[in-house]
């Protein structure tokens, strides 16, 4: 852990949440805040910006260009590594100090962040998220990277892939939404209102087209998927 | 090996279930921001094989850094409307349609709003 002081960590050694720590200095040590936050920008950057470009691409890749999607998802990681420095207080590292961990969980932060920006987009306005920290991320924290896909998950992704495309991008969007903490993708009025003016439609037509999604995913599932394991 | 959680669901009639388990296969399938560290491990995996590039812009933290300093930046987290990623995005959800003019004026009252805020 470090350490403030004139120098700051060495930011090409610093752990994760040394530069973090270092950043939200930047009021008292603005000096080595920013150059914690440049290591921090090299060291993850080409991560968060191939993420915002594969979740761009999945929820608008029918409708933009790869060029246009390429741009969106530059400025999304952009404005992912603006937020990170703004809110770098916020941050809080759960449990070990493993680097491949640490690693995990500042990312999956960076996810969260990159999500409410993207949620604000779409609202236009603040998600009741917005506030999230990582230690509201739910807990899964047992990786091996020789877990092969859950084979259903991978079913029913392939049946999200395979949606007419007004239903499966509502899809999407009710799932960005999804809130964890109530186990429901339900959104307020306002935000349904928000969401459904966002994608130009009704909310109605909103509903109606969520409805008749989960209908057809419903029976895909039922044809496709049952009888795949779990595990 | 560690047991993952079982998603198994008794009955797709129930739609918090089916929503639950849409949620998790759009996170085991890349469809949403990977937020555990399962999902940013089978992201980074993801990344390996496709060996994306990285924008120029990107390449240099300084133009990040700078992007930083302009008032659309500084804005961002009170003034969502205001930047111009926003509008990009705004734009594709919208499928290219305009802005209805009440939505607009909206738009310029946040903005004329969230200056004055910051300028206290």
């Amino acid at each position: 852990m470090v350490v403030s002081g004139s120098e700051g960590p060495n930011s090409d050694d610093a752990s994760d949440e040394d530069l973090l720590i270092q950043m939200s200095l930047q009021k008292s040590e603005p000096d080595s805040a920013k150059a914690a936050w440049k290591s921090f920008h090299d060291r993850h950057m080409r991560y968060i910006h191939g993420h915002c470009w594969g979740v761009l691409y999945e929820h608008l890749g029918g409708r933009y260009s790869r060029k246009a999607l390429w741009g969106m998802a530059a400025d999304l990681a952009a404005d992912v590594m603006i937020r990170v420095y703004q809110k770098a207080e916020t941050f809080q590292l759960r449990g070990s100090r493993d680097p491949d961990q640490m690693r995990w969980q500042v990312r999956g932060w960076l996810g969260t962040i990159a999500r409410n920006i993207v949620c604000d987009w779409l609202t236009g306005r603040g998600h009741e998220s917005g506030s999230q920290s990582v230690e509201d991320i739910p807990q899964d924290t047992v990786v091996d990277y020789q877990d092969p896909p859950n084979p259903r998950l991978v079913c029913v992704g392939k049946i999200l892939d395979g949606l007419p495309e007004k239903e499966r991008m509502v899809v999407l969007a009710y799932m960005d939404h999804y809130d964890t903490r109530k186990g429901s993708g339900r959104i307020s009025n306002e935000e349904s209102k928000q969401l459904a003016e966002a994608l130009g439609m009704t909310t109605a037509s909103l509903r109606q087209v969520k409805r008749r999604a989960l209908q057809r995913i419903r029976e895909e599932i039922e044809s496709k998927c049952n009888g795949l394991d779990t595990e | 090996m560690a047991k993952q959680k079982d998603i198994k669901i008794t009955s797709l009639a129930d739609e918090a279930k089916l929503e639950r388990l849409l949620l998790d296969a759009c996170r085991a399938t890349g469809k949403l921001f990977a937020r555990t560290e399962r999902e940013v491990a089978s992201e980074e995996q993801r990344q390996e094989n496709m060996q994306l590039d990285l924008p120029e812009a990107l390449r240099d933290s300084e133009s990040t850094w700078r992007r930083m300093q302009e008032p659309r930046a500084v804005a961002l987290s009170t003034l969502p409307v205001d930047a111009e990623t926003c509008d990009n995005l705004a734009r594709a959800a919208r499928q290219g349609k305009a802005i209805p003019q009440d939505v607009e004026d909206q738009m310029h009252r946040d903005r004329e709003k969230a200056e004055q805020e910051r300028k206290r």
